[in-house]
């Protein structure tokens, strides 16, 4: 098992994929988290006092999980790649034939993404403190690195990411082809989901199920954010909680994983 | 030993490999044969565990592939389709597989260095060569120094000078005791290389032997012109000779069985004048050929 986890990473760490997507997430989230430190100061300027002050000790930790609640896609997307370039480069065959064991693999594929997520929910946090905190710092706010509940955030986020890689590996076994696996995953968190999340603002009803789609669930752990802001303007408060969130989105990653194993995984390799 | 049992595996309605049997020995290199789509790679992937077979076994020492510990110490294998990421050094490919196989990174750089590949072992496979990616792919089949060796087409891409020394190393490798089986649809590729050959078109075996045996299946022909062709049928007829005519030359028959002096016998004393007779014996390609063409036509 841990020869075939150390193969794993091996593997990840010996393509330009890792990096060259590690690099985009940071300066992606940089850009966007000090856009986003600017556009708050603009609107708290147009704000009433009090609420600047009540503001004041939030906005570091709303800026930080944007590497959660809009980072996701990075490490969702490496993880589906780690399993598609698989097959796409027929790598599976010396894959296979060095460990014949299918489920050692693919158990070996979700334990060492778990660090692989580490490494994007670190560098990807990393991006919004230092650009968004920065900004933030420049404009006259605390970046509340002093504060618990900031780090508690950047726990989340981290958390959040790595889960993300998960449920991205997962899909990526459930889905094989490369090309197909990367359009139907953009689909559905890109298009499909945010389409749904905007039903109760649009009707004005409340509709439950939607905190349970895989964005929701993913901004459950860092405690909302766009897609659970949109759905619960129609009434109720959908989000999950922390843990709620948490198990959501791993049963999303696992239940594509199992599912894939029994579909495709252990299909014969030609 | 290597040894394959009533091996079978069913594609929907085609039986691309159907009831195959044969044992592979020690010290000797066997060459797998067959036409393109006979079946070959299917049993060295279902051999390999990469293709559930749909009845029978292959088993090494007795031993299927996939409860073999650390399989690749003891199954070399390289197949057809290169499988590397083309974004991947030489060096790295080796790498990723080592854990499993238990191989140290110097074990890595020896084998590099034996294929050939040592001065591009930290370049990207992506600038790799047909036959470059064959020697990469023998590197890797050599990682876990394995007592069983199997090699698809392994010559494929290879200078002359790169499949002399593929012969050598395989010769190499078998005298220290290994059983090398190789794959290829032609015979003449792997013919100065192999002892035994085996056979087998349409997933079923046609022969097995060794190679020395395959030169006893030789049929001979003689193309013969006489100036009575119809007593000449009516000899074949006599005797049970195979006869065909010779589109090209109305007068001439192909005769499948006797030798050209039989034939001249028998016309010398049926008063045939005989214009042209001249006997061919087949050669090892022809032998191939006619079994598995023969075998080709029986579905």
């Amino acid at each position: 098992m841990i020869a075939a986890i150390v193969a794993e990473y091996r593997k990840y760490f010996s393509t330009r994929m890792w990096w060259v997507m590690l690099l985009i997430a940071f300066g992606y989230l940089a850009l966007i988290s000090a856009g986003m430190a600017f556009l708050f100061d603009f609107a708290l300027d147009q704000a009433e006092f009090g609420e600047i002050i009540s503001s004041l000790f939030e906005l570091a930790p709303v800026i930080y999980s944007m590497a959660a609640s809009i980072g996701y896609l990075f490490p969702l997307l490496v993880g589906v790649v780690s399993v598609t370039t698989e097959y796409r480069n027929q790598t599976i065959t010396p894959t296979f034939l060095a460990e014949p064991r299918r489920w050692v693999v693919l158990l070996a594929k979700l334990i060492s993404s778990v660090s692989l997520g580490l490494v994007y929910g670190v560098v990807s946090v990393l991006g919004c403190v230092l650009a968004g905190g920065g900004t933030l710092k420049l404009l006259g706010y605390p970046m509340a690195l002093g504060q618990s509940e900031t780090w508690e955030m950047i726990g989340r986020s981290v958390l959040a990411l790595v889960i993300w890689t998960i449920v991205g590996v997962g899909a990526g076994v459930l889905l094989k082809n490369q090309i197909a696996a990367i359009i139907v995953i953009l689909a559905i968190v890109q298009f499909i989901e945010p389409m749904l999340q905007m039903i109760p603002a649009i009707t004005g009803t409340s509709l439950k199920f939607l905190g349970y789609l895989p964005g929701a669930a993913g901004e459950a752990i860092v405690g909302g954010g766009m897609m659970t802001g949109m759905a619960s303007s129609g009434g109720d408060n959908i989000i999950l909680t922390m843990g709620g969130g948490i198990s959501v989105l791993l049963a999303y990653g696992l239940i594509c994983a199992v599912v894939g194993y029994f579909t495709t995984f252990r299909r014969d390799v030609s | 030993m290597l040894e394959v049992s009533h091996l079978t595996k069913q594609f929907g309605h085609l039986k691309a490999v159907d009831d195959l049997s044969f044992q592979v020995q020690p010290s000797r290199v066997t060459g797998f044969l067959g036409p393109n789509g006979a079946g070959k790679t299917t049993t060295l992937r279902m051999a390999l565990g990469l293709i559930r077979a749909t009845a029978g076994t292959v088993t090494f020492d007795g031993q299927p592939y996939h409860q073999l510990p650390k399989p690749m110490s003891h199954v070399g294998a390289a197949l057809e389709a290169s499988s590397f990421h083309p974004g991947r050094t030489a060096r790295n490919h080796l790498l990723f597989l080592a854990p499993s196989v238990g191989a140290s990174k110097q074990r890595c750089d020896e084998v590099l260095e034996l294929v050939g590949l040592g001065a591009v072992a930290k370049k990207r496979v992506k600038g790799f060569s047909l036959g470059m990616r064959g020697r990469l792919s023998l590197a890797a089949t050599l990682l876990g120094d394995p007592q069983f060796l199997l090699l698809d087409e392994p010559t494929n891409g290879l200078d002359p000078e790169g499949i002399a020394w593929m012969r050598g190393l395989m010769r190499h490798l078998a005298s220290e005791g290994r059983t090398i089986l190789i794959s290829s649809h032609l015979l003449s590729e792997v013919q100065q290389t192999v002892d035994d050959v085996i056979i087998i078109a349409q997933g079923k075996m046609v022969h097995s032997s060794p190679l020395t045996e395959l030169d006893k299946m030789a049929v001979t022909r003689s193309i013969v012109t006489v100036s009575q062709p119809e007593t000449l049928v009516t000899i074949a007829g006599h005797f049970g000779w195979q006869l065909q005519t010779d589109p090209t030359q109305p007068d001439s028959f192909i005769i499948t069985g006797p030798s050209a002096r039989d034939i001249g016998h028998a016309c010398f004393t049926a008063g045939v004048e005989i214009y042209q007779l001249a006997q061919r014996h087949e050669g090892l390609e022809e032998i191939f050929l006619s079994l598995t063409e023969g075998r080709g036509g029986v579905r």
